[in-house]
């Protein structure tokens, strides 16, 4: 199935992969909701998907999920400034981790330490935080919403304006 | 299964919620929530402010997941979740809307930015996320800077119940009310303000701010401590720059979509706070001025202090109510201060006084205005005619030019503030307290008094 979405446009390319706290949403076909956060994000080159790194120790019931019913949410946020996407779409794969998916979550993991120090969270809990072993989970994107908090949330983008 | 209360610390705000839902064709969302507010043992609240999809999804299907996380040890708690209902009156609903209101006004966006709704879930389980967070490394420990337990409060509100209980005048009730809640709960910086003729407030006592907050004014429905006064009902922040920076994202994204937002309001005071609260002093239904305190030290504000600071502050509110009642009675005088001394003449001041918004300037420099700057202008006039020095609360009260109400006029609050200006602008003239319901002016200084219709 191909990506009904064009593909991400630069800036946003560079923001899903800059560091945003990254937050997955999946459910069951009961209509079981569930969320974890996400360690680590690398957009495709031709940018139509993107891969999103899910500690094992934490994304049992999400994996779950997406085995049962293969949709998925991944919002990512950029903290000081609350300017946020949501990405939806159709996973086409799981897989564990590799040693590229360590190194890009233990970047990751140092990148969000900073931005959760800028809001007061002390850099050695962040710098804990679970994230290996883990999962690749490979999504389709099917379709991008602003999400930044105000009157253009779960608008679909790209927005008219152009701003997320 | 882990007690909805004990995670008390994660519904501050100081690390938002992320809450997943999913719609009947099940698609997940996945979204942060700005305000988590715990009800009971098995139900809470989440604040909607924007109708999107989350609120689509929760009227297909009720099922929802919340991840929340302690913000002193980042530890994350699963709970699940029933959507019940929504509610957009009642007493749930203005305890979340106050506070967004308090956000909304500080980033000008009062009417604008509001609570839509709030949406009451039951709980159906929570469980700590094991292995979010990797446990501290040997010798590492985390340091938990809690407030102290129960002995703490209850030698708090025994402390400031003395305070309040033993006041002689309503100053020192205010400044020792605020004084003790520093020495026992931390709270360093403390102000109470009192109602102005019902559309402001002004600074009657501070504590840890210097001189510099005295008279300090913010309109009713203004900021946090406005909306306080304008809903008579708490106001508890946790994480103040985050809540801010929160409502000045969305106030950019209206600014973007060309609808009209106000003026920003600078937070006054304390520019680093990031605990701030706001309690109503009230008798009866009536408002008789606000509690604001506010530290840098996040999480300073735990859920019980709010319970004991609205008894508090019941207490300090009869203690203003008492000393309102009392002050006129000459009969039962406190002990004659001793006349003050006049002190030598060095220097003239000049006053001038504006009769267009009835504002006084000392030597070109704002001092005072409205109805304390009326009697300060009253009894300068006295002193330069007649060289009287002795005043009373009830020919002032009697002044008609004065405009005090008729009822509850809060004449002994307005003559701190002009006291306590005084002091700090022109300590050569001075109010001085000689018995209950009386003062004296004692001059320091020539007078050079002028009067214009304005500036």
């Amino acid at each position: 199935m191909s990506a009904s979405y064009p593909p991400l446009p630069p800036e946003l390319v560079t923001f899903a992969e800059g560091g945003v706290s990254i937050l997955v949403g999946t459910c069951n076909r009961e209509l079981v909701p569930d969320c974890v956060r996400g360690m680590g994000v690398r957009v495709w080159p031709g940018a139509s998907g993107l891969t999103v790194l899910l500690p094992a120790a934490t994304a049992a019931a999400s994996i779950a999920n997406v085995r049962d019913n293969p949709r998925l949410a991944v919002t990512l946020s950029h903290i000081p400034s609350h300017r946020t996407i949501q990405v939806k779409g159709k996973v086409i794969a799981v897989r564990d981790g590799d040693d590229a998916d360590r190194e890009l979550a233990t970047r990751y993991r140092e990148k969000l330490a900073d931005d959760l120090a800028f809001v007061g969270q002390p850099a050695a809990n962040t710098l804990r935080l679970g994230i290996w072993p883990c999962h690749a989970v490979d999504l389709e994107i099917e379709v991008v919403f602003a999400q930044t908090p105000g009157p253009v949330a779960g608008v679909k983008m790209p927005l008219q304006t152009g701003r997320l | 299964m882990i007690r909805l209360d004990a995670l008390d610390q994660c519904f501050h705000g100081i690390v938002p919620g992320v809450l997943a839902t999913c719609d009947r064709e099940a698609i997940p969302n996945v979204s942060y929530i700005s305000q988590v507010h715990l009800i009971d043992e098995q139900h809470l609240a989440l604040s909607c402010q924007f109708f999107n999809k989350t609120r689509q999804n929760l009227d297909e299907n009720p099922l929802a997941t919340l991840e929340l996380y302690d913000p002193l040890t980042f530890e994350a708690y699963r709970l699940r979740l029933r959507f019940l209902r929504s509610e957009s009156t009642g007493p749930l609903f203005d305890s979340m809307a106050v506070r967004i209101l308090a956000i909304a006004s500080h980033t000008g966006m009062a009417g604008v930015f509001k609570l839509r709704s709030a949406d009451v879930f039951e709980v159906l389980s929570i469980e700590q996320r094991e292995g979010y967070i990797e446990p501290p490394a040997a010798g590492e420990r985390l340091v938990r800077s809690l407030p102290n337990g129960p002995l703490t409060e209850l030698r708090g509100l025994q402390l400031v119940s003395e305070r309040v209980a033993r006041a002689s005048d309503l100053d020192s009730l205010l400044t020792g009310a605020l004084a003790a809640l520093d020495e026992v709960f931390g709270f360093t910086h403390g102000m109470i303000m009192m109602p102005e003729h019902g559309k402001k407030l002004v600074t009657v006592a501070s504590h840890g701010y210097g001189d510099a907050a005295i008279g300090a004014e913010v309109g009713c429905g203004e900021g946090m401590i406005g909306n306080v006064a304008d809903t008579k009902r708490l106001v508890r922040i946790a994480s103040a720059s985050a809540e801010l920076r929160y409502g000045r994202a969305i106030r950019e994204q209206y600014a973007h979509t060309g609808s009209g937002v106000g003026a920003e309001i600078p937070l006054p005071r304390l520019a680093d706070a990031e605990s701030q609260m706001a309690i109503p002093l009230l008798v009866q239904d009536r408002l008789v001025g606000v509690l604001a305190l506010e530290c840098r030290s996040r999480l300073n504000f735990e859920q019980w202090h709010e319970a004991f600071l609205q008894v508090l502050a019941n207490q300090i509110a009869s203690g203003i109510e008492r000393m309102a009642e009392r002050e006129d009675d000459g009969a039962m005088s406190l002990p004659a201060a001793a006349p003050p001394k006049r002190v030598p003449a060095a220097r003239t001041l000049n006053f001038t006084y504006y009769r267009n918004d009835d504002c006084v300037f000392v030597d070109g420099e704002y001092l005072i205005r409205n109805v304390p700057g009326k009697i300060l202008w009253k009894v300068l006039r006295a002193y330069e005619a007649e060289k009287r020095t002795d005043f009373s609360n009830r020919e002032l009260r009697l002044d008609p030019t004065l405009g005090l109400p008729p009822i509850k006029d809060n004449l002994e609050s307005r003559l701190i503030l002009l006291r306590k200006r005084l002091e700090q602008k022109c300590p050569d003239v001075r109010l001085v307290p000689t018995r209950r319901g009386r003062f004296s002016l004692c001059i320091g200084c020539e007078l050079e008094l002028v009067e214009r219709e304005t500036a």
